[in-house]
């Protein structure tokens, strides 16, 4: 799938820290390759959007770089800017209230000095047609239009000047299902029509899991596990991705809904940034005194799936 | 004074396994706006015994909300328009004046919010606040209300009950306020618990400790749930019977097992098919649902799901399809002209 090709994008080693705080990220690499989408999953807090805001230049990194198509790229410099681009949550707050989408549409090509008023009205309008935004849409403001139809204008604010990397931090999360699977639908084919790669963020297992190429887990600032999405969804091997997959009730009526795995509990508290060792040790049922002591390294199981585990789950034999 | 003042709350009937804890009738529920009217509940009759968990699922808007609110007696006379009849353990919530309706609340009947910092008092220990709301019952004395807070700590699960009943809500996670939300809610043995998204701003693994929670509540306890969803995985694992609304009435109801293996209103199987499954054996999108949900202020006249149907045909137009057990298991209704085996 990645073998030989090149990331367009890369956060290598990236470290975030906010005022005197623990790492809120901590040595986390990101590779994003063309036409491909690499999903982020974890619980509140685990780092996935801080990790987004640094690939975006939005927090400065304490360590670690960027680089874009093999070069390290500061995130002032204006191919960063014109290369990648980003899509949040509220749709509507990222908006402004008083001008109609059309408008902000067309602002990215006014700030980069494309075309005339006219052409880019044009653009725009063509841009918003193509992810399903009619024209009479597009002239309202986006108080006045449904959070759905709001997530496409910002995808189309975000397409318009053709950027090679789109960050997407939870995009789905305040739709209902049945919009979400449309707005799903549309990044799949912005994945395969224009070759876009991109970061998706979700706390959500089964949007990662049916949208993305390859996953990564995170868990209390780390990448705990990544692998083809398949892989991660069928037979996660970190205790922490099991557990997360334990917790969703599943639709399936063939699924066992009894867990695989047992988290301990009564050290909920625990913040796992502060542990020497493996992050997830205090929750953790497979635990020894190596966990507690030696943060696990980020190992290969097989060419395609790497696990932070000193004793990675081993699924029952069926 | 009213004779009344005696005894706010006059014990119903003993429940009896199979008897009727909430029963509401033909439900209607309406907005006036400066637009017009919205009818947000439309004739809707549902009913729970004792012990028995129900699911509402739909998107924003279904009505959802506003039905279990209305069903506790938290919708204003004032705001909505409302006709029907709801009947809590043999008391008529819609008919009672507010002070008796209010005397209810904890003691027959309660609700578990979505997000519950804004149900928990910022300063006020936990412990107090759990301790007020046992006082509901005036024989309880303050010496006896504190010891019980602490049990009811322990009861939902908070380690340290002795000592936790001094924080504040701002100093516990977001599942432990929720933990403490519950404990409120249970705190003078309800007979009915409304929960309206009770674990939708939580994390996956501290909602599955909401959720089992809410089933040992039940088992132990005998109480009735009502619990409010978008999420058809929770309602699925975590209720016994559901009813799915769209555009303020029921499109599908009865059992959780029959409604969800094999779903025969089309609204319901296009929703389960727009859910993306986290363990799919084959990768593959979720299946949208094209279109939006109706404008309520001009709801379509036949059914309200048609113009989105793959199925419709003008019968669906212009005809509102009754909602009927036509399922082959017991309890098993849907409102639909055209039937149809799940497309999974």
């Amino acid at each position: 799938m990645t073998e030989g090709k090149q990331p367009i994008f890369t956060l290598e080693n990236g470290s975030v820290r906010y005022g005197n705080g623990p790492e809120a990220v901590s040595d986390v690499s990101v590779r994003l390759y063309r036409g491909e989408i690499l999903g982020l999953v974890g619980e509140s807090g685990c780092g996935k959007s801080t990790t987004a805001r640094a690939m975006l230049g939005l927090v400065p990194l304490s360590s670690g770089r960027l680089t874009l198509h093999g070069t390290p790229v500061g995130v002032h410099e204006r191919r960063l800017r014109a290369s990648v681009q980003a899509i949040f949550q509220n749709p509507a707050a990222s908006f402004n209230p008083k001008r109609s989408l059309l408008d902000s549409v067309a602002e990215p090509l006014r700030v980069h000095g494309q075309g005339t008023r006219q052409e880019r009205r044009t653009r725009a309008l063509a841009e918003l047609d193509r992810v399903g935004v009619t024209e009479q849409m597009a002239l309202r403001r986006p108080n006045e239009v449904s959070g759905g139809q709001c997530q496409r204008a910002a995808i189309a604010r975000a397409t318009i000047l053709r950027p090679e990397v789109l960050v997407c931090d939870e995009p789905v999360s305040a739709l209902d299902v049945s919009i979400q699977a449309q707005i799903l639908e549309l990044l799949a084919e912005l994945r395969t029509e224009q070759g876009l790669a991109m970061l998706f963020i979700s706390h959500d297992l089964g949007v990662v899991a049916s949208l993305c190429d390859r996953t990564a887990v995170m868990y209390a600032g780390r990448v705990v596990e990544r692998g083809t999405a398949p892989d991660i969804a069928n037979s996660p091997r970190h205790p922490y991705s099991v557990a997360l997959q334990d917790a969703v009730p599943s639709l399936e009526p063939d699924d066992d809904p009894a867990p695989r795995i047992r988290t301990r509990t009564g050290s909920d508290d625990v913040d796992g940034r502060l542990l020497p060792g493996c992050r997830f040790a205090a929750l953790c049922p497979s635990v020894t005194s190596v966990c507690t002591t030696t943060p696990p390294p980020l190992d290969e199981l097989s060419p395609r799936h790497e696990v932070a585990c000193h004793h990675p789950f081993e699924p029952a034999v069926r | 004074m009213t004779p009344d003042t005696t005894s706010d709350v006059t014990p119903a009937e003993t429940p009896g396994a199979g008897d009727t804890l909430l029963s509401i009738r033909d439900l209607v529920v309406e907005f006036p706006t400066g637009a017009g009217t919205v009818r947000a509940v439309d004739h809707v009759s549902l009913e729970l015994g004792y012990g028995e968990r129900l699911g509402i699922v739909g998107e924003s808007g279904s009505g959802k909300s506003v039905l279990a609110r209305t069903a506790m007696g938290l919708t204003r006379a004032g705001t909505a328009r409302i006709s029907g009849q709801v009947v809590i353990a043999g008391h008529s919530v819609l008919d009672l004046k507010e002070r008796r309706r209010r005397a209810l609340w904890g003691r027959e009947v309660a609700m578990v919010f979505q997000d519950p910092l804004s149900a928990l008092h910022p300063i006020t220990p936990i412990g107090e606040q759990i301790a007020e709301a046992v006082r509901r019952d005036p024989e309880v004395t303050r010496r006896q209300a504190a010891a019980r807070a602490v049990e009811l700590l322990e009861t939902v699960g908070i380690p340290q009950a002795a000592r936790r009943v001094h924080s504040r809500a701002h100093e516990l996670s977001g599942g432990m306020r929720q933990r403490v939300a519950i404990a409120m809610a249970v705190a003078c043995r309800p007979k009915l618990l409304f929960a309206d998204e009770p674990t939708t701003a939580l994390d996956v693994t501290v909602q599955a400790r909401i959720l089992d929670l809410f089933d040992e509540l039940c088992a132990s306890f005998g109480i009735g749930l009502v619990m409010v969803s978008h999420d058809l995985g929770v309602v699925g694992r975590h209720t016994d019977q559901v009813a799915v609304m769209y555009a303020g009435r029921i499109a599908e109801r009865g059992p959780v097992g029959a409604v969800f293996a094999r779903p025969s209103m089309h609204y319901t199987s296009s929703l389960m098919a727009a859910i993306p499954r986290h363990r799919a054996t084959e990768q593959s999108l979720p299946r949208p649902i094209p279109g939006q949900p109706p404008n309520l202020l001009n709801p379509p006249p036949g059914c309200r799901f048609g113009p989105r149907c793959g199925h419709a045909s003008a019968r669906c137009r212009d005809e509102q399809p009754p909602l009927l057990a036509l399922g082959d298991v017991p309890g098993h209704e849907y409102a639909c002209w055209h039937p149809g085996k799940a497309s999974r």
